[in-house]
């Protein structure tokens, strides 16, 4: 297979957390290990069962595809196959599947003895998803407090939980949520240009320095957070994001049930002005 | 392995300051203020401790007189006296 020159030495025994030397081999460019097997597993498994339940379903429209979860009535129970079973089982494929590729992610750090920043900030990821099938519905009683498998389906239902709650940008833990994701993008829209610019001089002149992004920053706001810092700088915001992100839609049931603009009354109540 | 997973920095560096890139006119060198920036510690924690110089010339100038002026209009004016009318 296709290697790079220097890659071979990379390519080292050992590090693996299940399975020994059994499964340490790669495919081409890609490291299996114990968990690419079972990520493999996972996957197959449960893309077949959407496929199976899109079949049982009305529609082949990708768009209007649905598996939807149990209804409320099945509450923490099994729900049959057809009525809810199904939705059950993809979710229990999909968290495995999720959790197999961060512990790969981690085996593969662990053989370049790299840090586990990567499988780290991937975890949140899954966290966030966690949180809206398994950490809400086992809060609010019943399995089908989670979102339906369906690409229009899964947008009807955050339209629909958002206006449960009135108006969910009223939400203070969504209110920092946003912030953090317009936060990010804002520091990676500078962070990027501010590479392409110092890599991309003007046609006969050399390439510039990161002495030179520094000035630009400098120069412009006074302070630049430097090389490795912006870099600790965009994780910590994504990361917090998608923090905020699953705090905002937990609290929403498991801790305030009436409208969110009713939740802010504590500021209108607050002895200063009332 | 965990002394790596650390968000911070470990060693916060103490570098000495650094002016900024060499200006083509020795006018606008001077203009970079405060001409010995300030270090401070706890930035390091995240990025550099250097903060400054910041260079304002002209337009920099212009910006923070019109912003200025934005703030005691709107801020001090109108929303400190309970009218909050934007302009």
């Amino acid at each position: 297979m296709a290697m790079l020159s220097f890659e071979r030495k990379y390519r080292v025994r050992g590090g693996t957390l299940l399975g020994g030397d059994l499964f340490d081999f790669w495919v081409g460019p890609f490291y299996v290990g114990f968990f690419g097997i079972t990520t493999i597993f996972f996957a197959f498994l449960g893309t077949a069962l959407i496929l199976y339940g899109a079949s049982q379903g009305t529609t082949w429209n990708l768009w209007q595809i649905n598996i939807a979860p149990p209804d409320l009535k099945y509450g923490l129970g099994l729900a049959p196959l057809m009525e809810g079973g199904l939705w059950q089982i993809i979710t229990v494929c999909a968290i495995g599947a999720f959790g197999s590729w961060a512990l790969r992610e981690v085996e593969i750090c662990r053989k370049l003895g790299m840090g586990f920043h990567v499988p780290f900030a991937f975890s949140f990821a899954i966290f966030g998803y966690v949180t809206l099938v398994v950490i809400r519905p086992l809060l609010l009683g019943a399995w089908g407090h989670g979102f339906p498998y369906g690409i229009l389906s899964h947008l009807d239902w955050v339209s629909n939980v958002g206006y449960q709650f009135l108006h969910f940008h009223y939400n203070p833990a969504h209110m920092i949520a946003v912030s953090l994701f317009f936060t990010t993008t804002f520091a990676l829209a500078l962070h990027g240009s501010l590479i392409l610019s110092a890599t991309n001089p003007p046609k006969g002149e050399v390439v510039k320095t990161p002495e030179h992004e520094d000035t630009f920053f400098r120069d412009t706001i006074g302070y630049s957070i430097g090389t490795l810092g912006i870099h600790r700088l965009g994780l910590f915001l994504a990361l917090a994001a998608v923090f905020f992100s699953a705090v905002c839609i937990v609290i929403s049931g498991p801790f305030w049930t009436r409208g969110w603009p009713e939740w802010w009354g504590w500021w209108l109540r607050l002895p200063i002005w009332s | 392995m965990f002394d790596y997973q650390n968000l911070f920095t470990q060693v916060r560096v103490d570098a000495p300051s650094y002016p900024g890139v060499p200006l083509q006119r020795e006018r606008d060198n001077r203009e970079r203020l405060p001409a010995e920036p300030w270090h401070v510690q706890a930035a390091a924690w995240l990025g550099n401790a250097q903060i400054g110089p910041v260079y304002l010339g002209f337009t920099g100038i212009a910006a923070v007189i019109f912003f200025s002026h934005w703030v005691h209009r709107h801020w001090l004016e109108h929303a400190g006296a309970g009218q909050l009318q934007p302009h």
